[in-house]
């Protein structure tokens, strides 16, 4: 197998908290995109004989043809990363990251016979244990079994991934997805025991939109997770400094009140008087600690919780800038000025808006943890959020798999290399 | 590199600028060999410049395009090949003497159209044609893909 087939066949494959980002090289800057979820249909069922359903499982862009009721979609859909870790023995989820790639794999492998599989850069969560590792490698092997689509495959921390699209290797990245943050100082090689992880990401933000949607009078349709993220993502503003952007928004209502039309329905979305509310939804990614936030919790939204998931913690109110010092803090002394000085920010978590004429008010996710820093008397800080957030591990990945030549193998004690799995 | 400095394009980052052209470094092989240039928009005569250059300091230049969806659909007709409904497809075809090479995603309604460059498919004017034929003539602003240096 030689090096030019190699660079030909390098796949990315990103298993993010909420989307799975998944292509081959060929594909340039944007890797296609579906859910990280699968839906278990009831097999049993006589509609699901009649029609001639014979999966077990459904994923990607399929998934909403067969959703059955609320009720079932509880049940039957499942998330398998929502933390980032799936559980050794969580069959279920395991059976569903194996479709994801099958899914991914077949919709690229070609059919002729020159085709000897690709070279898969998959990345996942820094805190994943070793099992997680393990079980990939298993996963690729069993694809084989039926049809050869994996020759080698190697997997990288997503924040490394992102420090190698950037081709940064010391730095800082906080990578934020739906399901958690985190935070994860690199120094060529991530400094796995100075990784900080929480418990909140942009799913956070949705579980507090979906309150002030329920306050506004839109209760019903809150409980769809899919309608309360596209107004989280429409309307929500990163506050400056929250207080300051709340006196704004009282005094100044016609410029941060919102009407919001959801595509392809007749919903309408307005929040006129409430429109101060917009600014809590930014503030919450960073700083849930917040006096403000206490009245939604006791009015029963869930608190982000510190969580122990094997040996790692993920803390649920720690605020985002505490996080980014604990962690450099963890470093030795003289990498610290090094590590404050490029500060990366990924993942969909970061990519907020400012909306014309809201520039003094609201900011973007750079700005923001700057101000927190600040706040901290760390300055000097230099942060920056990568370009296309979402995409920058999937880059990293292809980046990587292009650069390793094929006859590098997989060494566990460096965790790098290619296995091979044909 | 130097190649590019000499031939007057600027370098931001990792950014290559030159008339109308935007383009990006996005990886290199350890052992130096090869990079990835993603070109992400120029005229044509542009990128042809920047292939010109290319070919004389490289063996050769792989050039791809990605498209998806109506982009997609788009480029098959230009081409005048029908897009299949289920599977992955890999075909050949040639226009203007350069074998172009065809992939078609159904299930994700995309297509990457690839051909080895050299001296002869720059010199010829092949290249134009080709990115005209893909793009459409009148799309003379569209975004390239990708471009795969092998470097000599």
């Amino acid at each position: 197998m030689s090096e030019e087939y190699k660079r030909e066949y390098v796949f990315g494959l990103d298993y993010g908290t909420s989307d799975f980002k998944f292509g081959p090289i060929t594909l340039g800057e944007v890797p296609e995109v579906i859910e990280n979820r699968g839906y278990f249909i009831d097999r049993s069922s006589l509609m699901s004989r009649i029609m001639g359903v014979n999966r077990e499982i459904i994923v990607g862009k399929d998934i909403p043809k067969f959703l059955e009721s609320r009720e079932d979609l509880a049940e039957r859909m499942v998330y398998p990363m929502r933390n980032g870790i799936i559980a050794k023995d969580d069959e279920r989820a395991w059976k569903i990251i194996k479709e994801l790639t099958k899914y991914a794999l077949e919709s690229f492998a070609p059919p002729d016979e020159e085709f000897e599989g690709f070279y898969v850069v998959a990345s996942i969560s820094v805190v994943s244990p070793r099992y997680m590792y393990e079980k990939l490698f298993e996963i690729f092997r069993e694809l084989n079994r039926e049809k050869i689509l994996v020759k080698a495959a190697t997997i990288i921390p997503q924040p490394l991934a992102v420090a190698i699209a950037q081709k940064t290797p010391t730095c800082t990245v906080v990578e934020s997805g739906h399901g958690n943050t985190q935070i994860c100082p690199i120094s060529m090689y991530p400094v796995r025991n100075a990784v900080i992880a929480l418990n909140r990401g942009g799913g956070a933000a949705n579980a507090l939109t979906m309150e002030i949607l329920k306050d506004a009078g839109y209760g019903d349709l809150a409980k769809e997770e899919s309608f309360v993220k596209l107004v989280k993502e429409e309307i929500g503003l990163i506050p400056r400094i929250l207080d300051e952007a709340i006196r704004y928004a009282r005094s100044n209502p016609e410029k941060v009140k919102v009407s919001l039309k959801i595509p392809g329905t007749r919903i309408r979305v307005v929040l006129d008087d409430m429109a101060w509310t917009r600014f809590l939804i930014g503030e919450f990614i960073f700083n849930p600690g917040h006096e403000i936030f206490q009245s939604y919790f006791t009015r029963g939204m869930p608190k982000p919780s510190d969580i122990k998931f094997g040996d790692t913690y993920f803390y649920g109110m720690m605020d985002m800038s505490e996080a980014v010092i604990t962690s450099i803090e963890k470093c030795s002394i003289e990498l610290q000025p090094h590590l404050y000085s490029r500060i990366l920010l990924s993942g969909g978590n970061f990519s907020w808006n400012v909306p014309e004429g809201l520039e003094e008010v609201a900011v973007k996710a750079d700005e923001k943890l700057k101000q927190l820093l600040l706040e901290k008397e760390i300055e000097g800080a230099s942060i920056s959020i990568v370009e296309d957030p979402k995409y920058s591990v999937w880059r990293g990945c292809m980046v990587y798999g292009y650069a390793v030549p094929h006859d590098y193998e997989w060494r566990w004690e460096k965790m790098e290399g290619w296995m091979d799995v044909a | 590199m130097e190649a590019l400095r000499a031939a007057g394009y600027m370098f931001e980052g990792n950014g290559i600028l030159g008339g109308s052209l935007k383009a990006e470094f996005r990886a290199a092989s350890l052992s130096g060999d090869e990079v990835i240039i993603l070109v992400k928009s120029a005229e044509p005569d542009d990128l042809r410049s920047l292939l010109s250059l290319l070919t004389r300091e490289c063996w050769y230049v792989d050039v791809y395009y990605h498209l998806r969806g109506e982009g997609a659909q788009a480029a098959a007709k230009n081409l005048g090949m029908q897009l299949p409904e289920n599977g992955v497809y890999r075909s050949r075809m040639r226009f203007s003497d350069v074998e172009l090479r065809v992939e078609a995603y159904p299930r994700l309604a995309a297509l990457t159209i690839s051909y080895r460059a050299g001296w002869k498919e720059v010199n010829s004017g092949a290249v134009v044609k080709v990115h005209e034929k893909i793009l459409g003539g009148g799309n003379r602003k569209s975004a390239l893909n990708r471009l795969l240096g092998w470097i000599r």
